[in-house]
């Protein structure tokens, strides 16, 4: 049942009391109380008419999609601290050529600085010392860095000219998770929580993982509201699952409790928060009574998923070593790929360490050896398993990262500091043509020239593959419609097959 | 006045049904009640033949006008208006030979009525081609649609615009009823204009002919189509700018021409949807909601493809309990479903016949089912196959012949099954059409060794400790030395854990017949035997790092790469120094300091020591003296040990200085910055 109906009813239900309450007419205000309210009767399989909860969590708004789906679930591999795409994906050899020399002031065309570099007297350009080769049936060049990506490259679209807003971290990753760089608003995958609901009753529409990189080890930490709810009901928020020994905090029962014992004092707090419920009208009620019975649930599906001791040894070797230390990249990789068998709607990683202020060359060499095979594995093992095609698995960072040396320039090393005008990322998986290359920066990899793509329309797109139009998920807070995309948003139909 | 006329004569089509249905009327009232004659009878029809009479005469003459108002087919009007003319004779005369029966007329009466009724069906024929076209008739309808399959390849005119023009102008402007002088059937008649002018090129700075009158507001006289007529819709009126902005060309493709993304949305909701899956939604029916809610009971399993969908998908993976009565309770609508997903389920060959029941599925998933090769039959019936999903079953090669009777088949999910690549490779020889979903293996085999992981529950020790090495995959063997020698293949082979009693470095290697050697894992581990009782710091640390204060450096616990995590503490651009005291008077023989580096955040190892002992804590003595080299250019983090081997002494206080290099060294990105020392531990031996 959706929001709008849940406040209905909550009025409605306070209507009938008070009515009842003041009126004392019994069966006639019962009757009109049901004439009322008759959209939130049904009758159940002896027809007899019981009451609508509609929040089990699992059901969405829409009872079915705008239009047909290409896909059914989204793996997000966010590289949070903003990838240097100069040294992974946009290959730019004119850097290397004019390396040294000043950022011209016709290409950097009043762009803001962060205050961390605004301080410096020169912009000196700097290319990549990381080489770049061909890979593919396009010829498509990317990063010795990442050899496995480049192995898969005939599976990926990359696009090369996204562009974002933000240009510090935390209102650029908001911007990209929710669609505004203000905090409050929903994440991606709690939209698509109360847009679709969750496929499996056992299991949240919305998981979240998350690593550490190696590259810059302590770098930008990230916030539980990245995959909050907003506004919308708690229970859409994103679940987090960590490398431990409850990967679900409070999910297990304390010692000594055994599944009876835990059953039954579940159904006796459900009957006694209804009995609250009936009285205060108040929906987040349901949705904690919702929340207790999926936990419950989860107590026998999350252990399942996170086991992962029986994956055969040619599974691990895809995904490399690190995939059986729990808490890496690799393992939330093969992870997320479990979870995708298990039908979770939303599947949110978030790989640390990318913000390359300093000694980028070094640290980015490490950062992508953390992700490339995975990442690539990943792509691989959905595609033998007959899960690409209705997955869409996305990797990319919050923004990009200047064509200029931050700090000093020297032959071995360099920095590079937060760029918003463009960057790279890479998508794969239904209804995204496989093997190409979209949109293109000029040769300082600077601006875009081409067929540019900004955060809304990324999301648009998104949420167009998933069945969503996105000007039509919409929810009403504060008197206003919020949406996913805000006001903007157009669908990138270019890259769809 | 004049006006007034014309207007009556715009009321032709209205009146024109009155005579048609009242003559047919009479007509058949004269059929049936004619061997029951009556009085009764007889007045009404003589009463329904005045009306037909007085409503034909009526509807000549509006025609008559509207007629005058011309742009119609010369011909065509001509048969109209006189047979019409002929048949208001014909039912006035019917009228009368009704009303006076006459003998001589009684004979004449029923043949003329045939006359008249044949004259209504001509002339309601001939005014009916002069409004809807000569060959409506004939016309199913279909046969002339163009259906577009591809926009990019579709001929701008031909397939989009004239469509346009057909359905909305060349009702009027057709050769038959040439409105305005203007015809628009075809390509000349369009280029040639019609009485006004040009319809397609720009005249007095107004918008070409063709989209100036239909861009007049409604109620202008001008407006096209009149007011009344079917309209044309934005996106029409866009496509004919759009069209007309390109000198309106007549031979061009429509990929070929530029487009704003307004114009290729627009376009795009022009191709017709030839799937396999639109074809069967325009054969079956929408599914009862409360028949999907019925389904939905228990588990939401079943759902529409999109709203206004007929089609279905149904998801039953994962649910280890599928029996017959869930497939049969999906029968009522079987041939809705096109997509099925019974991966990981119980799914087997007993109940796989209740398969061809769904004989419109384009995607079937049974991977990681128990299924065989008895199953293919009812797979080899589901005709509009296209993705078909067998991975981890027990299908064989003989199963995959079969399933060259799927016509349609496009995508086969065959991994981990028990077909053999040879199979595969002579299937796929043979069905050209049919992707084989594989991965090429050599991507992922490893390329090279990793180092082996060293276990253990800590890096100090009292008496003894356990070490285990691992290696994530299988078949690889672990060498190790313990004397701080290389390691190689000749080294000890790791078979149970080790248990060390001494200070020991341990050196690890992964190694694999025909590999090259994994590089080296070095992990140190300390005997403690003298446990210091205090320590004073000489000089605080930074506030930042300090860790529990002098405490953390003699607390047995190795500090992590996360600098805040209680067991470092560190000092920016100053040197350490701090003095031990001991429980009681011990031999020392060693002082090793850990420490911690990591240039890229202006971290650096010491760069020389100094040790003093004393008996009392007051005179101190210096003992030793080592100077290290500064680091070269690097930007690895990483952790030391430095092991300082003094001349053996009797004592209860050991003070000691590790020397930082303050400053940030030249080849650093920040030359002369304050640079960082960090320590975590300092042990006696």
């Amino acid at each position: 049942m959706s929001e709008k109906k849940i406040i209905e009813e909550r009025s409605l239900i306070l209507n009938r009391r008070s009515f009842l309450g003041k009126t004392a007419l019994g069966v006639g205000g019962v009757a009109l109380a049901s004439l009322l309210g008759a959209n939130l009767f049904r009758k159940d399989e002896n027809g007899i008419l019981t009451k609508d909860d509609g929040l089990e969590g699992v059901k969405g708004i829409l009872n079915s999609l705008h239009h047909p789906a290409k896909i059914k679930r989204v793996i997000y591999l966010f590289q949070s601290g903003g990838p240097s795409q100069l040294e992974l994906f946009d290959y730019k050899p004119l850097l290397n050529k004019r390396r040294g020399e000043d950022l011209p002031e016709s290409i950097r065309n009043g762009q803001r600085l962060t205050g961390m570099t605004s301080g410096q007297d020169r912009f000196p350009l700097v290319g990549s010392l990381h080489n770049f080769s061909q890979h593919g049936k396009n010829g498509t060049y990317i990063s010795d860095i990442l050899p496995y990506t480049a192995k898969m490259v005939d599976e990926l679209c990359i696009i090369k000219s996204m562009y974002t807003e933000a240009i510090n971290h935390d209102p650029a990753v908001t911007f990209f998770q929710t669609g505004s760089q203000q905090p409050g608003r929903p994440s991606i995958g709690s939209w698509l929580s109360y847009g679709l609901g969750s496929e499996n009753e056992n299991l949240p529409a919305f998981t979240v993982l998350l690593s550490r990189g190696t590259g810059r080890p302590n770098g930008q930490p990230l916030y539980t509201r990245l995959w909050g709810n907003g506004f919308l009901h708690s229970l859409h928020q994103g679940v987090q699952f960590r490398a431990a020994k409850d990967p679900v905090l409070y999910l297990n029962d304390p010692k000594g409790i055994t599944k009876e014992v835990k059953r039954e004092m579940l159904d006796n707090l459900a009957a006694l928060n209804d009995k609250h419920y009936q009285k205060s009208g108040d929906p987040e009620i349901k949705s904690r009574i919702a929340q207790y019975e999926m936990a419950y649930r989860m107590q026998t599906s999350v252990p399942n998923v996170m086991d992962t001791a029986n994956e055969p040894d040619y599974i691990y070797e895809m995904y490399g070593p690190e995939a059986k230390i729990p808490g890496t990249y690799a393992a939330n990789c093969l992870l997320a790929r479990r979870l995708a068998e298990q039908d979770v709607r939303f599947i949110q990683l978030y790989h640390m360490g990318w913000d390359q202020h300093d000694n980028l060359p070094n640290a980015i060499a490490k950062q992508a050896k953390d992700v490339d095979q995975a990442s690539a594995a990943l792509v691989a093992d959905l595609k033998q398993r007959g899960l690409l095609e209705d997955t869409l698995v996305i990797w990319g960072g919050e923004f990009g990262r200047t064509n200029y040396s931050q700090g000093l320039l020297t032959d071995t090393n360099y920095g590079r500091d937060h760029h918003p005008r463009s960057f790279s990322i890479w998508m794969a998986g239904g209804g995204i043509k496989p093997g190409i290359v979209y949109g293109e920066t000029d040769d300082f990899g600077y601006n875009i020239v081409k067929d540019p793509v900004h955060v809304h329309d990324f999301q648009a797109t998104m949420l167009h593959l998933l069945g969503i139009d996105h000007e039509k998920l919409t929810y009403k807070y504060q008197g206003r419609r919020f949406r996913l995309t805000d006001v903007e948003g157009h669908i990138v139909k270019d890259i769809l097959t | 006045m004049i006006l007034q006329i014309i207007s009556l004569g715009r009321l032709h089509p209205l009146l024109v049904h009155l005579p048609i249905g009242i003559l047919v009327v009479a007509f058949l009232m004269e059929l049936y009640f004619r061997k029951k004659d009556s009085e009764m009878v007889n007045h009404i029809i003589t009463f329904t033949l005045a009306v037909a009479a007085a409503s034909t005469v009526l509807s000549v003459a509006s025609g008559w006008l509207l007629g005058e108002d011309g742009g119609y087919d010369g011909t065509l009007l001509f048969r109209h208006r006189w047979l019409a003319v002929a048949l208001a004779i014909g039912s006035i005369l019917l009228y009368i030979i009704k009303k006076y029966q006459k003998t001589w007329s009684k004979n004449m009466y029923l043949p003329l009525f045939i006359a008249v009724m044949g004259l209504l069906g001509l002339t309601g024929h001939y005014g009916g081609s002069m409004t809807h076209g000569e060959d409506y008739l004939y016309n199913n309808g279909t046969t002339e649609k163009v259906v577009i399959t591809n926009v990019d390849k579709a001929l701008v005119f031909n397939d989009i615009i004239m469509p346009i023009l057909d359905n909305k102008c060349t009702g009027c402007h057709n050769p038959n009823k040439v409105k305005g002088g203007l015809i628009m059937t075809n390509r000349e008649q369009l280029l040639k204009g019609g009485e006004s002018g040009s319809l397609l090129i720009a005249e007095k700075g107004e918008a070409p002919r063709l989209v100036h009158h239909i861009k007049l507001p409604m109620e202008d006289e001008d407006h096209m189509p009149p007011k009344g007529k079917l309209q044309l819709t934005d996106q029409e009126i866009q496509l004919l700018e759009w069209w007309i902005g390109h000198d309106n060309c007549f031979d061009c493709l429509a990929g070929t021409l530029d487009k704003t993304e307004r114009i290729s949305d627009i376009l795009y909701s022009l191709e017709k949807d030839t799937s396999t899956r639109a074809l069967i939604a325009e054969k079956v029916s929408m599914v009862p909601e409360n028949w999907l809610a019925s389904i939905n009971i228990n588990n939401p399993i079943i759902t529409k493809l999109a709203e206004k969908n007929p089609l279905l998908i149904v998801n039953l993976s994962g649910n280890k309990s599928v029996g017959k009565n869930d497939l049969k309770a999906l029968k009522k609508y079987a041939g809705n479903i096109v997509e099925l997903n019974l991966g990981n389920t119980n799914f087997n060959d007993t109940i796989s016949s209740y398969l061809t029941t769904f004989k419109n599925l384009t995607k079937l998933q049974l991977q990681n089912t128990k299924i065989t090769d008895k199953s293919i039959e009812a797979i080899g019936d589901l005709k509009h196959l296209e993705s078909l999903n067998i991975y981890g079953t027990d299908i064989t090669d003989q199963g995959l012949e079969k399933l060259t009777s799927l016509n349609g088949l496009k995508t086969l999910y065959p991994w981990n099954s028990k077909i053999s690549k040879e199979a595969l490779d002579r299937f796929s020889s043979k069905n050209k059409d049919i992707t084989i979903v594989s991965i090429n293996e050599n991507i992922f085999s490893p390329s090279s060794l990793e180092p082996p992981t060293i276990i253990a529950a800590t890096d100090f020790f009292k008496d003894s400790i356990k070490v285990t090495l691992d290696y994530f995959y299988k078949g690889v063997d672990l060498y190790y030395t313990l004397n701080g020698s290389e390691p190689d293949s000749t080294s000890t082979k790791y078979k149970d854990p080790i248990v060390l009693t001494n200070s020991t470095q341990l050196k690890a290697v992964s190694h694999k017949p025909g590999w090259e050697l994994s590089p080296v894992k070095t992990v140190s581990f300390k005997r403690s035997n003298i446990l210091p009782k205090s320590i004073t710091l000489i000089n605080k640390p930074s506030e930042k790092y300090k860790g529990n204060g002098g405490n953390t450096l003699i607390d047995l616990k190795r500090g992590t790469s996360n600098l805040v995590d209680g067991n470092w503490i560190g000092y920016e651009g100053s040197s350490f120094a701090a003095t031990l005291r001991l429980q009681k008077e011990e031999l020392i023989s060693s002082v090793s300091v850990g420490a911690f580096s990591s240039p890229e955040k202006w971290i650096f190892y010491p760069i020389g020591f100094k040790v003093w002992v004393s008996q009392d804590g007051n005179n101190f003595k210096l003992v030793h003296t080592e100077k290290v080299p500064q680091e070269k250019s690097n930007s690895d983090t990483k952790f030391q040990f430095f092991d300082l081997n003094i001349p053996p002494t009797k004592s209860k206080f050991v003070k000691v200085e590790v020397i930082s290099q303050l400053k940030n060294p030249s080849w650093h990105p920040n030359p002369g910055g304050k640079s960082w020392l960090f320590l975590d531990e300092i042990v006696l031996n």
